[in-house]
């Protein structure tokens, strides 16, 4: 997972190319973003800035899955 | 219902046919056109088309092409966030915790008392969270559908806490349906079939403006991990459309190769 602060979440959030859009989610440590946005050519404009963030193996989720 | 197959009557395809193929960026091999020609016919002949508010076949030869509403391809392309993975003709997958696609769409013939929501999993995944809802954005599901995950499938539609799982189920590829035609009871139909009805008095779904495909876009988001190629909401049907529907859909994702 790409690891984010809340001012990156807010700066990256949107649409980065015309039917695709980045949203971080909330966890515990911050917010992520899956790495497969990494190699996906619609959020290539924001490849170098993806790049730069670091990256988790593993993060607590807010809330417990329900039914 | 008679079921229409083949090549068109003067080889002509339907007008809806037509907007369909021409909305994909890479126009439909001519195979692919009549399939999809064929179910938009036999949509229409058994009553279904007029009833549905959104119509995607994920499982589709590109992502874009994917994306489109069938009832109306210029109006409700998803929207794919945070990348979720994408294979022909087998559909978008989700990793349960971050990727999904979305649509804002305010309900037509979808209605508190008359409304159907359905998806069509191709695995099993491991998540409890809807694969298809409608949702506000902020705190509010009122109709979800969980087509599958390692024990059972569920539906809510029109209500704000009360799911229905199914009674028997089905294992993947499956096809999960949940229909309200009342404001006292939600159904839930397996692969065009009646498999369990709950009691849940309904609430109002018109707010529920956000459609999404492998999550539920709450204040805190839920996400599944399953692999699906078929989604769709709007008015309730009746068993035999319910039926019929299944067939449509599972003779086009058969033969795309999906199932």
């Amino acid at each position: 997972m790409i690891l984010l602060t809340e001012a990156q979440a807010n700066a990256i959030r949107g649409e980065t190319s015309p039917g695709h859009r980045l949203d971080p989610v909330q966890v515990v440590e911050g917010w992520v973003l899956p790495e497969t946005v990494l190699d996906d050519p619609a959020h290539a404009l924001l490849a170098s800035t993806l790049r730069a963030f670091p990256r988790v193996e593993k993060v607590s989720p807010l809330s417990v899955e329900v039914e | 219902m008679r079921q229409v197959t083949g090549l068109r009557r003067n080889g002509r395809l339907l007008a809806e046919s037509k907007a369909i193929a021409n909305s994909f960026t890479t126009a439909p091999t001519s195979h692919r056109q009549t399939l999809i020609d064929t179910a938009v016919r036999n949509l229409k002949g058994a009553g279904i088309w007029q009833t549905l508010d959104l119509l995607y076949l994920l499982a589709a030869a590109d992502s874009q092409a994917a994306r489109i509403n069938w009832v109306n391809p210029s109006a409700n392309t998803l929207t794919e966030v945070n990348s979720p993975t994408f294979n022909a003709d087998r559909g978008f997958t989700g990793d349960g915790a971050t990727m999904g696609l979305n649509t804002t769409k305010t309900p037509v013939n979808a209605q508190q008392n008359n409304v159907h929501l359905a998806a069509v999993a191709l695995t099993h995944g491991t998540s409890s969270n809807a694969d298809v809802s409608m949702a506000n954005g902020a705190t509010t599901t009122r109709c979800q559908v969980r087509a599958r995950n390692l024990t059972s499938s569920l539906i809510r539609v029109s209500n704000s806490s009360t799911n229905v799982s199914a009674t028997t189920g089905a294992n993947v590829p499956v096809m999960v349906l949940g229909n309200r035609v009342d404001s006292a009871n939600q159904s839930i139909y397996i692969n065009g079939v009646a498999d369990g009805t709950g009691a849940a008095t309904s609430s109002a779904i018109s707010g529920m403006t956000q459609f999404c495909v492998l999550y539920n876009n709450l204040s805190t988001p839920l996400y599944s991990d399953r692999q699906i190629a078929f989604a769709s909401s709007g008015g309730a049907l009746t068993g035999a459309q319910i039926a019929a529907y299944y067939t449509i859909i599972n003779a086009y994702l058969a033969a795309v190769g999906a199932v």
